[in-house]
């Protein structure tokens, strides 16, 4: 049953029609699409790859480029940095000086003040105590006068004695205190 | 050539054995029927009725013989393939314009395209070769691909699974062969270097013959290759499918139809790697006979 049918199919047959139609569809089909479609598709297949290629070797220097910028930038953040804390402590040590110049010169003349009023509050208190001691001696004249009267005559002589007194006068007030 | 189409003319052809048992034809009948070539286009539908298209015949005398060059359904169905395979491509180098990136069509098709450079041109050739013959080994790739493709719809037929198709694609890579051979390395050279390197002189009349035997072997290879594995899938899925008819019990479609449908899947894996094979040995053919070995 099966052998007459593999005979009748002829499975192994090359038929010159079909070969023939075969290689007309098949050159006319590599020609027609080599040109329409082939090569058009292939051509863009190449830019693109030549657009990646290119885009990543942009990319790359441009990314080595920004770093470059990074760097530099970096850099001059840091000296400007270092630069402002130089110039702070420098500001400070400055402030520090001048503080201190002040604190100086201000002491100096609150103690040449201080010295100039005591200079003065002494010279002063030796006037005062010279004229104090003048309206004394004449006060106590006139009041030794006044009770001795006319019995004393040398007073010159009485003068000195008075004076002498007077000088003792306060440490016998001392003594007598 | 499908599995829909077979089974409506497997029930006529047992009809027509209940009614006629003198002309009873056998299910490999019926599916080598489906597996040949013949002028006649026949479409089934599904609830009754079928179209029958007669194909013409084109009688052409030449050197004593007459052959026929009238369309046969094998040529019908190439040329429905080609035209598929034709606007596909052409629709996918077109959709994406002057824009780089590609995208749905294009992008499978390009991917292809690639795969066919990077993974077949330019393993067996050097740059320049490659470009010269990507436009064909492209073609040969898509053209058994689409061919065997369309072998895949319901009612219509595998040219590619006909020795004739075939024998005319490797024919085609043997031409290339010898051009690419004489063009590269002069017509005497290519003959002189068909003789490998190192080979001692007085082996020559032993070698030159094998040599050149080898070249049709190789095309011969090629050709019973791809007709046999596009054919022998086809085969096996209808006879299969045919033993519901040879056991006269519709209980084996219980088993027989999943099989015949993963038969079907594993076609399309193996179309894709037919094609592969066929355009990489093309591609190998074309390379080697081109430089000296």
């Amino acid at each position: 049953m099966m052998a007459p049918c593999f005979a009748d199919a002829n499975l192994m047959a090359v038929e010159p029609g079909l070969v023939f139609w075969t290689i007309v569809t098949f050159v006319v089909l590599v020609l027609l699409l080599a040109k329409v479609a082939w090569r058009p598709i292939l051509r863009l297949v190449e830019e693109r790859e030549k657009t990646i290629h290119g885009s990543l070797e942009a990319a790359k220097r441009d990314r080595s480029e920004a770093q470059g910028l990074l760097d530099e930038h970096r850099r001059l953040v840091g000296e400007a940095r270092k630069e402002a804390a130089e110039a702070m402590k420098k500001a400070l040590a400055d402030a520090e000086t001048a503080r201190l110049e002040l604190v100086a010169r201000s002491r100096k003349e609150a103690e040449e003040l201080l010295l100039h009023a005591r200079r003065q509050l002494d010279e002063d208190k030796a006037k005062a105590q010279a004229e104090l001691k003048g309206v004394v001696v004449e006060l106590a004249i006139e009041v030794a006068t006044k009770i001795l009267g006319d019995q004393l005559q040398d007073q010159g002589r009485q003068r000195e004695l008075l004076e002498r007194y007077v000088v003792e006068l306060p440490q016998r007030q001392k003594v007598s205190a | 050539m499908s599995l829909l189409s077979m089974a409506p003319s497997l029930l006529l052809g047992a009809e027509l054995g209940a009614e006629a048992s003198e002309k009873q034809p056998s299910v490999a009948d019926a599916v080598f029927e489906h597996v040949t070539d013949s002028h006649v286009l026949e479409f089934h539908w599904p609830f009754g009725g079928q179209l029958v298209i007669q194909l013409p015949h084109w009688p052409v005398s030449l050197f004593g013989h007459v052959y026929d060059f009238g369309p046969t359904k094998h040529v019908v169905w190439m040329w429905i393939a080609s035209v598929v395979l034709f606007l596909v491509v052409f629709l996918a180098g077109r959709a994406r314009g002057k824009s780089l990136v590609p995208k749905g069509l294009s992008n499978l098709i390009e991917m292809i395209v690639l795969f066919v450079r990077d993974e077949i041109a330019l393993k067996t050739m050097d740059e320049q070769m490659a470009d010269q013959y990507l436009p064909y080994l492209l073609t040969a790739f898509f053209f058994i691909v689409f061919s065997a493709g369309v072998g895949l719809f319901p009612f219509s037929a595998t040219s590619v699974g006909n020795i004739a198709v075939t024998a005319a694609l490797a024919g085609c890579t043997f031409v290339l062969m010898q051009v690419a051979g004489i063009s590269h390395q002069g017509f005497f050279g290519y003959f002189k270097h068909l003789i490998p390197a190192g080979v001692p002189w007085w082996m020559t009349p032993l070698m030159f013959p094998i040599e050149l035997l080898g070249l049709f072997t190789k095309t011969f290879a090629l050709c019973i290759r791809l007709f046999a594995n596009m054919i022998a899938g086809h085969i096996v899925i209808f006879f299969i499918l045919g033993l519901v008819f040879i056991m006269h019990t519709p209980i084996v479609a219980i088993g027989s139809v999943p099989f015949a449908v993963a038969l079907y899947l594993l076609e399309l894996i193996i179309i894709l790697i037919q094609a592969y094979i066929f355009t990489m040995l093309s591609a190998l053919f074309i390379g080697m006979s081109a430089h000296a070995h």
